[in-house]
């Protein structure tokens, strides 16, 4: 019998081939194995009936840890002419460079952490130890089709021992393109913080001592440079912290295995699964009570960023010290993207740093952490990046054209809308400087190569002095495409509808700041959308709010709060006064706020979410700064987690709009007979509710079953569990993301899908 | 904490001194409770060095092992 | 230098248990006591007891300073860390049970608890945030007590202070011999305290006792060398005191230590958890260094503390009285992660020792 198989899904890059021929062979098949590109992987098969049954039945059983199959087409075909043998056919040129998948990196595989281990095995100890199931693929890729030659590996020729694994498909390292050993490999070495190599015998292991003992090193990774430090010895955390700028923002945390990070914080089943898992991603965890990290990891917020290990090298870092983790943040200058050069990271952080460990191979592409947090047993991203991008979002209908989504301008991420997979880039960050512009355009132009795609339009923001707008206005003149403009929470809602194939929503959608139709200020919004038109109504918003002094409300939140205690009533100069020792211009400043309240000149209006959480994070006295994106809402989220609604406000909704001076003038009233955690978390709830509930009243109207909650604010645990329960009593169905971010790492998603399902 | 580690003294400035743990990198120690000087080996706990070792000392401790084991050769 | 002498050779130290064998008395039980976490650490580590013939057993002391402090004085950190002050410390004390909490229930309440490496950044930090007072928790045997005498004889920021717990090792020696049904056959001593001490202190326990002692350095062959003498001297009867550790060992100890120890303290009673009170175990400030003696500076004095929690077998451990696996709280609800009593939370306390090697235990 002979039969054609042709499997699509995540099938390049992956082992697949090997595990074809392993599994033919074994089951007594002759014929071939083919990778067709974007068309999937093509097997010919020929032999009885019953082997190709039993070769059937493995193919779904013992498929490779990191292949998913989407569809296994099978025909029965005639022919005579004999397969002498199975045999893996060359890929075709054209073929390979069509849309196929670039796979992710993927972290350590226990077999090769196994090898690692073995004083017997070649690679024992042998840091850059790989194999087909795992190693870095996105960030040494530099072209396709993924062969050797076209990834950073191309330094690196294969010594003989290597080369006989690579051809011989009986073994594990059949095909694998980052096969390297102490000998042909890459190799790892430690300098002074001016570049000069030690002479050390054991650079990760010495590595690790130096962590332990305080000093600070630069160590490079897959995808970039992390800072490492000791996560509770005092000096070298505060010498990072007056160095990178960030007084409060937390460090993430690199833990020596999963026993240790259950020392320190909680862990869920789900928890445990994203933290193991290939993609090993940062997870954000709750600090458990033998949480005994110094204060100065992760400054007054509930939980922690930790990862696992994700190469060899990571892990013999903790072979001959005590500790249980260290910091492990990514090394890039304030708002600006992860470093990757060697003798530019020596320039930037000689001075932050003691020693650098690093690897002489070239990283092709940038790459961050992934963030991840478990809202019950959900995923929630909050960063996609390592291990995931740019593995493609697949959607159920194929785009009417292929589109190119440059994002906003925070925590921005581009992608590509191919056909009906939409290819997201690693995280890029705030793009106001020029080296995250490069980087997008960098990032972006990967993306195209990668997916040899020809886009016919780009999409970006309303916003007029975006950088993006600017780069998209060029891109779309030079390369002759149509530009569409989206507005930033209507991407939001087409991203969480896409997610889920709806056709329609109401969409809950909060953030700090989106710009709005009318050049407004938007950020608590309710939108009705559907799924193929660029049109959205607005049907809903939270009240209006005073943004005192412009940007600067959104970093001194006192100034939100102020405009709204005076709207409700409050004598709104003697409070400022009172505060003004949190103002930086002290007296003088907290004076003028009052004044421009006075005579309520040029005051701009805002209906952000997240600026009321940071004004109540205000009045709280949790947070008067705001030093970091988020910083006053996730202290206000972890204060909130140890309170109860004890206030149970009745939300007021009058005309669309949801009131919130009401619930403002409560909390001042109650500050000194509640406690402030109860104070937190009704105001959580308050909004919680009535958002829902306004989303419920229009979805009720429109004829609606779907509401969904988007946008940053949707990181919130408190909100969303709230909004949940609220949506679901009423039996509607309700959604969140589960694989792209909430907040802006999404919109470039959003603007896509919405280009590219509708008529423009 | 009896944990203390061998290291060779690089270099010497009046009470701190730069040693080698054998590992390629230097690392500054306190040597107030030694006279040592550069070349030494010195016995370093918490930072400090508590004792100068010496290679006749050394060599002692195999001749002392060698006889301890041909003694008794029953 | 050191590399010619083969610390760790597996045939060496076979032809040692060889030896063992063949010198140990065929009739009777020994037990041959060291004191000294590391010793511990080595031994366990390295399966020594598994060479070692069915009738001679070696039992751990009091060897780990951290788990002999008594709750009071971690209650005299926490009453100073609850009045602002700074607590700087290593880090092994910080999860120590006191009366009722430890350090790092005053961290987590906001104190400003810091872990350093070695004394000197805690001196630096001082120095550097001079508005702020700061008190070393000085804890350790004789190896560590001349590091906070040089540094108090020295230059010392006026905002510095140190809360004194060192305690002296041959008191604990000579305890031991006094516990009832522990009858002890020979001492290991502590190689690195020695190299401080000398070995003078020990000459009233061959002299007085009769007690076979030997000093010991910390790699296997030193071990099982020290074990291979003492049965030697029970067996010819020849007891006396001897130097294994003669590489770093010198009879007259670290002068240049010894005397700074000297001006800098005085030696007291000392309070050991688990103990009680032995006579001249402890070292204080001198009166003429009382501006840097946190209790004097502070008017702090907690004399009585709960050492014991319930349940907890801490004090039978560190008296060599029964082994980790006895206590049935070891690995069950007393594990490295949630520590219940101080030997399974400093690194050199018997249980952790024990724990961390579960597999060279059976």
């Amino acid at each position: 019998m002979r039969v054609r198989i042709v499997v699509t899904g995540i099938v390049q890059g992956v082992g697949f081939r090997p595990f074809i021929y392993r599994e033919a062979v074994k089951n007594n098949l002759t014929g071939y194995v083919r990778n067709m590109g974007d068309a999937g992987v093509e097997v010919l098969l020929d032999g009885s009936s019953q082997n190709i049954d039993k070769f059937m039945s493995d193919l779904n059983s013992k498929k490779p840890p990191l292949a998913q199959i989407d569809q296994i087409r099978r025909t029965e075909i005639l022919g005579t002419n004999g397969y002498t043998k199975f045999t893996i056919y060359q890929s075709l040129k054209e073929v390979e460079n069509s849309g196929s998948i670039i796979p992710p990196d993927v972290a350590i595989c226990n077999q090769c952490l196994r090898e690692l281990r073995d004083p017997k095995n070649p690679r024992f100890d042998y840091f850059f130890i790989t194999c087909t199931d795992c190693g870095p693929r996105f960030t040494i890729i530099e072209q396709l089709p993924y062969d050797r030659e076209n990834t950073a590996m191309k330094d690196f020729p294969l010594c003989g021992f290597c080369k006989k694994e690579y051809v011989d498909p009986k073994n594990r390292r059949f095909h694998a393109q980052t096969v390297a050993c102490p000998i042909c490999g890459p190799k790892a070495y430690l300098t002074t913080n001016k570049g000069v190599a030690l002479r050390v015998q054991d650079p990760m292991r010495t590595a690790g001592k130096l962590l332990s003992e305080g000093k600070i090193l630069a160590i490079k990774g897959y995808g970039g440079f992390h800072i490492a430090a000791s996560t509770t010895l005092e000096s070298p955390l505060s010498i990072l912290r007056k160095m990178k700028f960030r007084q409060e923002k937390p460090f993430a945390i690199m833990a020596r295995s999963i026993d240790a990070v259950k020392m320190i914080a909680e862990v869920n089943s789900k928890e445990q699964e994203l933290l193991t898992s290939p993609q090993r991603p940062i997870v954000l965890l709750n600090k458990n009570k033998h949480y005994n990290l110094s204060p100065l990891v992760a400054p007054n917020l509930h939980n922690i960023g930790v990862m696992l290990p994700y190469t060899g090298l990571h892990y013999m870092l903790f072979d001959q010290v005590e500790n249980t983790s260290f910091v492990m943040t990514s090394a890039n200058p304030p708002n600006q993207p992860i470093l990757n050069d060697d003798i530019e990271s020596v320039k930037t952080l000689g001075e932050t740093v003691d020693y650098f460990l690093f690897h002489n191979r070239k990283i092709a592409n940038r790459c961050d952490d992934s963030v991840m947090r478990v809202h019950g047993s959900r995923q929630v991203f909050l960063r996609r990046s390592r291990g995931y991008s740019p593995t493609p979002i697949r959607l159920k209908k194929k785009s009417k054209c292929c589109v190119v989504g440059l994002g906003g301008e925070l925590n921005n991420t581009s992608c590509v809308l191919l056909n009906e997979k939409v290819f997201v880039s690693q995280h890029i960050g705030d793009v106001e400087n020029i080296e995250t512009q490069n980087f997008l355009q960098e990032a972006t132009g990967h993306l195209y190569r990668l997916t040899n795609c020809k886009a016919e339009a780009v999409v970006c923001d309303l916003h007029p002095k975006f950088t993006t707008t600017t780069i998209a206005k060029e891109m779309a003149q030079k390369e002759n495409m149509k530009i569409v403009q989206v507005q930033h929470h209507h991407a939001h809602a087409a991203a969480l509808m896409a997610e889920h194939n709806l056709d329609d929503i109401i969409a809950i959608t909060c953030d700090g700041y989106g710009y709005g139709l009318d050049g407004e200020a938007w950020g608590g919004e309710i939108f009705y959308s559907t799924f193929d038109s660029l049109r959205f109504s607005r049907l809903g918003h939270l009240e209006p709010q005073s943004l005192l002094g412009g940007d600067l409300a959104s970093h001194y939140p006192l100034r939100i709060a102020a405009g709204i205690l005076n709207k409700a009533g409050v004598d709104i100069e003697g409070w400022l006064l009172s505060k003004s020792k949190h103002f930086p211009h002290g007296v003088t400043e907290a004076k003028l706020v009052a004044n421009q309240l006075k005579t309520k000149k040029g005051i701009v209006k805002t209906t952000s979410c997240g600026r009321i959480l940071d004004a109540v994070a205000a009045i709280l006295g949790i947070c008067f700064k705001r030093s970091y994106e988020g910083e006053p809402a996730m202290k206000l989220e972890s204060v909130a987690l140890s309170g109860k609604d004890v206030l149970n406000l009745a939300p007021i909704i009058k005309g669309g709009i949801l009131e919130t001076t009401s619930m403002f003038r409560t909390i001042y009233n109650s500050l000194n007979s509640v406690s402030t955690e109860n104070l937190a978390n009704s105001a959580h709830i308050y909004l919680a509710k009535g958002l829902a509930l306004l989303a419920i009243q229009k979805a009720i109207e429109q004829g609606v079953k779907n509401i969904g909650f988007t946008g940053g604010a949707a990181c919130n645990q408190i909100l969303s569990k709230q909004i949940r329960e609220t949506v679901e009593s009423e039996g509607f169905n309700f959604y969140v993301h589960e694989s792209i971010p909430a907040g802006d790492g999404g919109i470039s998603f959003g603007q896509a899908v919405i280009a590219g399902f509708s008529d423009f | 904490m009896c944990l203390a580690i061998p290291a060779k003294i690089l270099s010497l400035e009046a009470d701190k001194a730069q040693v080698d743990f054998g590992q390629g990198v230097s690392r500054e120690v306190n040597v107030s409770l030694v006279d040592a000087k550069l070349g030494d080996y010195v016995l370093v706990h918490a930072g400090y060095a508590i004792q100068v070792l010496e290679e006749k000392d050394a060599l002692e401790t195999l001749s002392l092992w060698n006889e301890l084991l041909q003694a008794s050769q029953e | 230098m050191e590399q010619t002498l083969k610390f760790r050779d597996p045939e060496l130290a076979n032809s040692i248990a060889l030896k063992i064998k063949a010198v140990a008395p065929k009739q009777g039980h020994f037990k041959i006591c060291h004191v000294c976490g590391t010793h511990e650490w080595t031994i366990t580590h390295f399966g020594l007891r598994s060479l070692l013939p069915e009738n001679v057993e070696v039992i751990a002391g009091p060897g780990c300073p951290v788990c002999i402090v008594p709750a009071a004085e971690i209650d005299e950190a926490l009453l100073l860390a609850k009045q602002g002050k700074v607590i700087t410390c290593f880090g092994d004390l910080l999860r120590v049970p006191g009366s009722k909490f430890s350090l790092i229930d005053a961290k987590a309440a906001g104190a400003d608890v810091r872990i350093v490496y070695a004394l000197s950044d805690a001196i630096k930090m001082a120095e550097k945030e001079n508005s702020k007072d700061f008190v070393f928790f000085a804890v350790g045997f004789e190896t560590t007590a001349p590091i906070t005498a040089v540094e108090a004889l020295g230059h010392l920021p006026a905002n510095f202070s140190f809360l004194v717990s060192h305690r002296l090792i041959p008191p604990a020696m000579k305890l031991l011999l006094s516990v009832e049904d522990l009858k002890l056959n020979g001492f290991i001593a502590p190689g690195h305290v020695s190299a401080i001490i000398g070995l003078k202190p020990y000459e009233i326990f061959t002299k007085n006792y009769n007690m076979p002692t030997v000093v010991a350095g910390f790699e296997p062959i030193d071990v099982l060398m020290s074990i291979y003498l003492i049965l030697k001297q029970i067996n010819t009867g020849d007891i006396r005191l001897e130097n294994e550790y003669s590489r770093v060992v010198h009879p007259e100890g670290n002068k240049k230590a010894l005397d700074l120890m000297e001006k800098a303290f005085e030696v007291t009673a000392g309070n050991w958890r688990g103990i009680g009170e032995l006579p001249n175990s402890a070292l204080q400030l001198k009166e003429s260094l009382k501006e840097y003696d946190t209790r004097k500076k502070y008017n702090i004095q907690i004399k009585q503390g709960e050492d014991v929690h319930r349940g907890c077998q801490c004090h039978q451990v560190i008296v060599g009285k029964i082994r980790p696996n006895q206590c049935p709280m070891f690995l069950k609800s007393c594990t490295p992660a949630n520590p219940v009593g101080a030997c399974m939370v400093s690194s050199e306390g018997t249980c952790r020792v024990w724990a961390k090697n579960v597999a060279a235990q059976t």
